[in-house]
């Protein structure tokens, strides 16, 4: 599934360029924290980008930035979001709510959470597609029973009128992606779609999102936790680590020759297993209660000098990639 | 592959467990959550149950513990029938059985200190003074490779793998023989999860404890166990050592699981299976094989009842194909007779 490596596109700006974003918590307080620290993403259009790492590096609420739904008692406090060249911070929330709708989608881990639970599936994505478009009642409805077949639905013309409840778990994230899907999206974000299901309904499910995206030439930023996933359904992987983009590149390389060894350290995690062992990274995550004053995985690495201690390194292009290692 | 002649700790036989529920129009329904499954535990081994959710593996695991009562079946622990006892009875054998769970923040109490968490455990049926039992936590937090001053704080104010290796210390203060792992790592970052399968390794190396572990990381599954079984609405499909169902994997769901968790190692024989759809109860009607409505190479004949036979010696499969016709579901020539590996 994954496609070969596409070289970066330098002529023509990115879908989604996300500069230094820097987001803190509740700023000047006692529990002041910075998860993220001036965070570098670029998603070129029609291209699939994952956005991995463990819990607490910042990779969700990165998405929260961009889609301008960050949580209670967060605020941007450094760097620029852009979205076809236009600036989404700065933007009213008018223009941003106008832009959720036509041109980034989100779906979540939990498909329920993008469906209303007392409005039936296809009434709702008839709903939005009417919003969206100059598509009648009649019109509309057709699009979203259309629509739910394409994604798999089986006998979607009568499961359209039914509600997400009677729906089972791949069945909800089918009609999640459908309503992601209805308005038509540049940019779907996927946050850990897969992860409340099975093994074998994951796959299913990723190999659906993959296709319609492409299908419609759509781009994706799927964020995830497992490595793994990134490598079946991505072209590009960025690699995110307490609250920084620590490596990113084509999924292929970044994957079999990792350049950051914090990338290396998660990937021996998942593939090594002898009798009785997995690998570990010693140690835990910093907190983030303050501004970095060195690599964030300095503490951790194996191959750690005394220069990773001293400055936050900037991500530099090395050969097909970026990566922000002193060492590198 | 360690083969003990010890005798088992743990011997579950014919293990039946039927749930009541009621549908949309009120109608009674009976769901076989768990439908007549057999396996044993021994010391220093590692058992694995792993499936999809709804497959019944934690329900075998409730049974075990007498958090729910069995329909049918045996069990017994250290050859006695536990099943049989009374909770009063039962209480002195449950310090043989400790369990750990998969979120650790819900295993304690959130207002209480470690320790006071722990003591309970450490009082060992009264059996220890206030001393001994300081003496048994400070000496349990160290065995599970922390330090004794963290037992001052409270659940919230450690990480969730200092708290999961806590809840290990905490099981091992009675000294039981067998720990079930209901999904120990499932709560925990992929940095993380090694050290806790590191752990429970080094433990078992050290007191021979055997471990019942219900888990759907496949990939934690090969790093722990020395047997496993693979469960698909209510029964075993395939039962094996780790290296027979991993490398030379014959249930059709058996394959289509590791061919959707995409290990790296080890690589399987056979060609990848993609099942369809997904798990739903709706399949437990059929007493032929359950996977039926998902499985690739099904045919009439698998409306059958398909009973567990064996395919390698020690490997057992629910599929007849699986036997007796294993190249048509894309399975490698079987091994000529007399080459039993």
């Amino acid at each position: 599934m994954t496609g070969g490596p596409t070289s970066p596109a330098a002529e023509t700006p990115p879908l989604l360029e996300v500069e230094n974003l820097t987001v803190g918590f509740h700023a000047g307080g006692e529990d002041a924290s910075i998860p993220l620290q001036g965070v570098n993403l670029r998603v070129p259009r029609a291209t699939r980008m994952s956005l991995v790492g463990e819990s607490g590096s910042g990779k969700s609420l990165t998405a929260a930035a961009v889609i301008g739904m960050l949580p209670e008692g967060a605020e941007v406090l450094a760097g620029s979001i852009r979205l076809d060249g236009e600036d989404l911070i700065g933007a009213s929330k008018r223009r941003l709510r106008d832009l959720r709708g036509r041109q980034i989608a989100i779906m979540f881990q939990n498909p329920r959470a993008s469906l209303n639970p007392v409005l039936t599936v296809g009434g709702q994505i008839a709903e939005v597609i009417r919003t969206h478009s100059e598509a009648g009642r009649r019109e509309s409805h057709l699009r979203a029973v259309d629509l739910l077949d394409q994604m798999g639905v089986p006998d979607a013309r009568r499961r359209a009128g039914d509600y997400v409840h009677q729906y089972s778990g791949g069945m909800a994230q089918r009609a999640a992606l459908a309503m992601a899907l209805s308005c038509q999206p540049d940019l779907l974000i996927a946050d850990e779609p897969t992860t409340g299901l099975d093994a074998t309904l994951q796959q299913q499910v990723l190999e659906l999102v993959v296709e319609q995206v492409s299908n419609r030439g759509a781009s994706l930023l799927l964020i995830t936790h497992d490595i793994a996933i990134a490598r079946q359904t991505c072209e590009r992987t960025t690699v995110m680590y307490a609250g920084r983009v620590m490596e990113s590149g084509p999924t292929a390389s970044v994957t079999s020759s990792p350049a950051n060894p914090y990338t290396s350290a998660l990937l021996r995690a998942f593939a090594t297993v002898d009798q009785g062992r997995m690998y570990a990274i010693p140690g835990t995550v910093p907190n983030l209660l303050g501004p970095l004053t060195g690599c964030p995985f300095a503490n951790r690495c194996p191959e750690a000098a005394e220069e990773c201690h001293d400055g936050v390194p900037e991500l530099r292009p090395i050969e097909d990639r970026e990566v922000a290692c002193a060492r590198a | 592959m360690r083969e003990s002649v010890t005798s088992p700790l743990l011997e579950v036989r014919d293990l039946v467990k039927d749930y009541v529920s009621r549908d949309a129009k009120l109608r009674q329904r009976v769901v076989r959550a768990v439908d007549g499954v057999s396996f044993e535990v021994r010391p220093a081994e590692t058992f694995a149950i792993v499936g999809e959710s709804g497959s019944g593996k934690s329900t075998v695991g409730r049974v075990i513990l007498k958090l729910t009562d069995a329909t049918e079946g045996r069990v017994s622990l250290m050859g006695e029938d536990v099943l049989e006892l009374d909770e009063k009875r039962f209480r002195p054998m449950r310090r043989h059985l400790q369990m750990v769970f998969q979120d650790p923040l819900a295993a304690f109490d959130p207002r209480a200190t470690i320790r006071s968490s722990l003591r309970e455990f450490a009082e060992f049926g009264g059996e220890r003074t206030l001393s001994q039992q300081d003496e048994a936590i400070e000496e349990a937090i160290r065995n599970v490779g922390l330090s004794p001053e963290i037992a001052h704080r409270r659940p919230a104010e450690v990480s969730g793998g200092q708290l999961q290796r806590l809840s290990v210390a905490r099981s091992l203060l009675v000294e039981p023989r067998l720990l079930f792992l209901d999904e120990p790592t499932s709560s925990l970052d992929v940095s993380i999860r090694g050290q806790i399968v590191n752990l429970l390794t080094s433990l078992q190396e050290a007191d021979g404890l055997a471990y019942l572990l219900v888990a759907h990381d496949l990939r934690v599954v090969y790093a722990m166990a020395h047997r496993v079984a693979v469960m698909y609405l209510g029964q075993f499909v395939e039962i094996g050592t780790r290296d027979q169902v991993y490398t030379h994997a014959a249930h059709p769901y058996t394959r289509g699981l590791l061919e959707a968790a995409q290990l790296e190692e080890p690589g399987h024989a056979g060609a990848p299976v993609r099942l369809s759809g997904e798990i739903s109860t709706d399949h437990l009607s059929s007493p032929g094989c359950h996977l039926m409505p998902r499985c690739p190479y099904s045919e009439s004949k698998c409306a059958e009842p398909q009973p567990l036979r064996e395919t390698r010696a020690g490997q057992l499969v629910r599929c007849w194909k699986a036997v007796e016709a294993p190249v048509s579901i894309g399975l490698p020539e079987p091994p000529p007779p007399g080459d039993r590996s």
